[in-house]
């Protein structure tokens, strides 16, 4: 199972988006500044958007879903019950994954936007998509929903899954690591491996690689060991 | 061109003369092709069919009706090309800075805040209803008949937030009414003589 972008190239008003890669199973991370091109990558990743020239090929895709940045997107119906139907899964299951107990009835748009971010990741999570990308899955989250996100992505390295995040706090067992760079793809590598190439690194990656060379990974929990070696 | 004032200032004339009769339809789509680089708003083929699409019915009934419906397609023609021309080359800010320019700091500066709000909020409804669609792809549907009207209560409430936010932020900037602005604009020697055609266009459909 892959997707490989050949020679992609969009170009609009002044911004320039150029990619070229292979996303094979697993976790990916496509980081970057805001503003740099990451959201428009992720549709033509996830074939809403047709790039004005090169090639998106899909080995051993059978479906696949893009999670656009804010839930309030994704909503086509009145009720939390209706949201969750038109996704074609259980409520009671999708709301119990959500911790959403008991809000079937209600009207979709009196949930929070946090609320709102549970209720679609858990949908998402539920179904069984070969390809999933995910833009900015934890923003508007507070640090346990982000957690409990994280959590379940950990566990899942059968399909693909690409992150489109520029934060890296919260982050589950990443795979494979990939940066925009002013509508540049570029590919950094596999994780941990690559991690001491990566030129552009947060401040916080780059602390925890200059005093412990063990980071073993990106995800929280490996962040979080590594600044505990360093305080001993 | 580039100066708004005589972009927005000629397409209110011409569009004018377009509509008033044939003859000024017919000179407005002469300076369209001579003094602007022939660009639309439309994007593509689609988005034209769906503009058009209205006025070729009202024409159709027009000569079904008795009355001259081919004259009234062409001049209404006319007036959404030159708009449509309008709108592609417009900067955000720009009416703010016409309106400044032509009305002063207190009138202008409140009605020319308005305009940037409402083109603004056009371009984020447009957007937001191309994300409705990508939604309804993800969940392997289309937009039909009973999945309207949750997609528009969702797009308006949308809409309506965003119009609290800004309207604390103007709140929160100490806004009551007008504003300091000192406009600038460029203009150049085509943007004169383009202007001048347009003032010519508009007398000349007057008087025949």
């Amino acid at each position: 199972m892959q997707l490989t972008l050949e020679q992609i190239q969009v170009n609009r008003e002044g911004f320039s988006l150029q990619a070229s890669g292979t996303f094979r199973q697993g976790v990916h991370l496509l980081t970057g500044r805001v503003g740099s091109g990451k959201s428009t990558l992720g549709e033509i990743l996830g074939s809403v958007l047709e790039p004005e020239s090169g090639m998106v090929t899909k080995e051993g895709i059978r479906t696949s879903v893009l999670s656009m940045q804010f839930p309030e997107y994704h909503i086509t119906t009145t009720t939390v019950k209706e949201e969750i139907l038109s996704w074609g899964h259980d409520p009671d299951l999708v709301l119990k994954t959500a911790g959403l107990s008991g809000r079937e009835p209600d009207d979709i748009l009196t949930l929070s936007r946090g609320e709102l971010k549970r209720l679609h990741l858990a949908c998402l999570l539920l179904g069984r998509y070969d390809l999933m990308i995910l833009d900015e899955p934890f923003a508007g989250l507070d640090e346990e929903a982000r957690y409990w996100i994280s959590s379940h992505l950990s566990d899942d390295h059968d399909r693909i899954i690409i992150i489109i995040s520029h934060d890296i706090t919260t982050l589950p067992r990443i795979d494979h690591l990939w940066e925009m760079q002013d509508g540049v793809l570029l590919d950094i590598g596999e994780i941990p491996g690559s991690l001491h190439s990566w030129k552009t690194a947060p401040h916080l990656i780059r602390y925890l690689l200059k005093n412990d060379s063990d980071l073993s990974g990106l995800s929280w929990k490996d962040l979080a060991e590594a600044v505990c070696r360093i305080h001993g | 061109m580039q100066d708004p004032r005589i972009r927005l200032g000629g397409v209110l004339l011409l569009s004018i003369v377009s509509f008033l009769s044939l003859t000024g339809a017919l000179l407005t789509m002469l300076w369209w092709v001579i003094c602007t680089d022939h660009k639309t708003s439309f994007g593509d083929l689609k988005t034209a069919v769906m503009v058009f699409i209205l006025p070729c019915i009202a024409a159709v009934a027009t000569q079904l009706s008795g009355g001259d419906g081919v004259s009234y397609l062409i001049r209404i023609s006319v007036v959404l090309v030159i708009a449509s021309w309008a709108y592609s080359k417009r900067y955000p800010g720009e009416l703010l800075d016409v309106s400044v320019w032509l009305l002063g700091k207190t009138y202008g500066f409140d009605l020319g805040l308005v305009g940037e709000m409402s083109i603004s909020t056009t371009e984020i409804l447009a957007d937001e209803f191309r994300r409705t669609r990508i939604a309804l792809s993800q969940k392997g549907q289309k937009l039909t008949g009973s999945n309207l009207p949750p997609v528009i209560a969702s797009l308006l409430v949308r809409q309506l937030r965003l119009a609290r936010e800004r309207a604390c932020v103007l709140a929160i900037h100490g806004y009551q009414g007008g504003g300091s602005l000192c406009p600038a604009f460029v203009t150049s020697s085509t943007d004169i003589a383009a202007g001048t055609f347009c003032v010519l266009i508009f007398a000349v459909s007057l008087i025949v």
